[in-house]
């Protein structure tokens, strides 16, 4: 590898030297390694709190679930408390059933194992969500703030909604550099990198879906920073512009590799910096209507029989926001209600943090209550684990996340048909093209 | 004598080797391609991600992975570690991009930590490299960045 010229202080000089023992050298050799790799010439010193994507604890995941209990048995810590991703189960109020039960446990063996090392090494208790940067927890960093996160989702919203500084790293990295307190300085973390290559050019009618029109941007723009106009004046107008540029973010993140949108007078930098973010040569991307029906009707369908009854409806995957989880149980209600009906017919699950859930039945008891008779399900599992679980694969899932459809065989459907299926339990007679 | 095409990219970690070309003309979604390796205790290479026109079926392990980039989720670096571990990875992977920060954590964990063969990686390919090769092309690698596609 042809190396780039790598300055570091005195004190990571030390780390390297290996006066601070072993386990910490190597973790200050593999973040350089990193660094370098991407073209980083310094580490930078990180400020707002870690967040770390590993919360699953199967056979797959142990290489790293060991790498963690070396650092924890080093004595060593983070360098302030970290938040995780969601947990693969929660079986209270996602029950796959005893028989499942036994399975996903049997799955996620090493459990106890991993929450015990992220005790020790400074973990918040029970922060476990991918939407930790909501304020129920309060991992949510500054305005110009340098961290070095996981999880796309998340890094996606930090980036573009906060105005914060991280990379897109990957699982290993986020620890290490959690417990540096440091991390290379490269890509988006600096004022270039952090320049749109692209122009979306939204030429919509109505507000689309959050998860479609992200996905149609990822999908183009794969890795670069995308300028999105058109859409200023319908999310300004949102209830909760934040649950939808959360979503927006994440299908960019997952259906490509977005790890920062700005939009035109919606998002910080585009209102502090307006088009002076755009790189010189910018290429332009023209989304309408039928670009986003083509996409929608492209999505292929896994089931084994495509007329199967759907068994459960999955609603948010990253968790939702308090307004999200208000207005979901509200509208099914409304269904509900409007049809003539006490509890639904296919049982709907939202998926948010514990916090968020308490902070819903402090705010709306009655609201909660209801949703509770109905039938509707609040948890804060992960719905991409528990739908990648050996054995459920006859689980005929539905969702209104295509972050959740990109990675399990889950049908992706618009709101209102989503509500449709809760009440009915049966698929809309008019289903997209490439579903039907 | 067969006709190749020769392209020189930067060699992140490489070594004289020859293999059989997997290639991905859209980015390389190592999440969904492994998936089962993850969280089902598969053994199996055989990529996963239906959305991946090229690849979504096609066995993986011990190729030459060919792919502009990657894509999705951050989680990716563990599947890289996993697969060097069980011994199911691709012999390579040649990015015609300049490599991206989740693969690159990947590869650097999976290199520096997993107990396995390494993955030789070459990066800055080109896009002529994407068009040029196909899957089932015998690839040459060198230890110096270059690469040779037989057609």
């Amino acid at each position: 590898m042809k190396e780039t010229d790598f300055e570091l202080t005195p004190e990571e000089q030390a780390i390297m030297d290996g006066e601070q023992g072993e386990v910490l050298q190597r973790v200050m050799n593999t973040v350089v390694t990193y660094g370098k790799l991407m073209g980083a010439t310094r580490l930078i010193d990180l400020q707002a709190a870690p967040h770390l994507a590993l919360s699953w604890s199967t056979d797959g995941f142990y290489p790293f679930i060991k790498i963690f209990k070396e650092l924890a048995d080093a004595g060593l810590k983070t360098y302030a408390p970290f938040t995780s991703n969601p947990k693969a189960m929660d079986h209270d109020n996602l029950d796959p059933g005893e028989a499942k039960r036994a399975i996903m446990n049997e799955a996620h063996s090493h459990d106890a194992l991993l929450t015990g090392i992220y005790e020790k090494l400074g973990m918040v208790k029970n922060a476990w969500s991918c939407a930790s940067f909501l304020p129920e927890i309060g991992n949510t960093p500054k305005y110009g703030e340098y961290i070095s996160w996981t999880e796309s989702s998340a890094i996606n919203f930090a980036n573009s909604v906060l105005g914060a500084r991280t990379n897109r790293n990957s699982m290993g990295i986020d620890m290490m550099t959690a417990i540096l307190g440091k991390a290379p300085y490269f890509g988006l973390m600096t004022d270039e990198g952090r320049q749109a290559t692209w122009l979306i050019d939204c030429r919509l009618n109505k507000l689309p879906h959050p998860q479609l029109i992200g996905a149609a941007i990822g999908l183009k723009v794969v890795e670069d920073v995308p300028y999105v106009i058109g859409m200023d004046e319908m999310v300004n107008k949102l209830d909760d512009p934040i649950g939808y540029l959360k979503d927006l973010g994440t299908a960019t993140a997952s259906n490509g590799a977005v790890g920062l949108f700005h939009m035109e007078n919606v998002t910080p930098e585009a209102k502090n910096h307006g088009r002076d973010l755009l790189a010189e040569g910018y290429q332009t991307y023209v989304i309408d209507d039928a670009e986003l029906e083509r996409l929608y009707n492209s999505y292929p369908v896994l089931w084994p029989d495509p007329d199967a009854r759907p068994t459960r409806v999955f609603i948010g995957c990253p968790h939702n926001t308090l307004a999200q989880l208000k207005w979901w149980s509200g509208r099914i209600l409304k269904g509900l209600k409007d049809a003539g009906q006490d509890r639904v017919a296919c049982t709907p699950y939202i998926f948010v943090s514990d916090a968020v859930k308490a902070q819903f039945q402090l705010e709306s008891p009655q609201l909660a209550d209801e949703a509770c008779d109905a039938g509707i399900h609040i948890t804060r599992n992960c719905p991409v684990v528990y739908m990648q679980t050996p054995g459920y694969d006859d689980e005929m899932i539905i969702t209104n996340s295509n972050k959740s459809r990109a990675y399990s065989k889950a049908r992706f459907y618009m709101d209102d048909d989503l509500v449709e299926i809760v009440l009915t339990g049966e698929l809309p007679d008019k289903a997209p093209a490439g579903q039907s | 004598m067969s006709n190749f095409s020769e392209f020189s990219g930067r060699a992140i970690l490489a070594h004289d080797d020859s293999g059989e070309a997997a290639v991905s003309r859209a980015g390389f979604n190592a999440t969904a391609a492994f998936m089962e390796v993850l969280f089902q205790g598969s053994n199996s290479a055989v990529c996963q991600d239906h959305d991946n026109k090229d690849l979504f079926g096609v066995d993986l392990q011990g190729k030459i992975l060919c792919v502009p980039q990657t894509i999705g989720s951050s989680a990716a670096a563990t599947l890289w570690m996993i697969i060097v571990e069980r011994g199911i990875a691709p012999m390579a992977v040649l990015f015609a991009d300049p490599i991206d920060s989740v693969a690159a954590c990947g590869l650097v964990l999976a290199n520096n930590w997993a107990d396995g063969a390494p993955i030789i990686c070459i990066d800055q390919l080109g896009h002529e490299f994407l068009d040029k090769v196909h899957t089932g092309d015998k690839v040459d690698i060198f230890e110096d960045g270059k690469i040779k596609v037989y057609h």
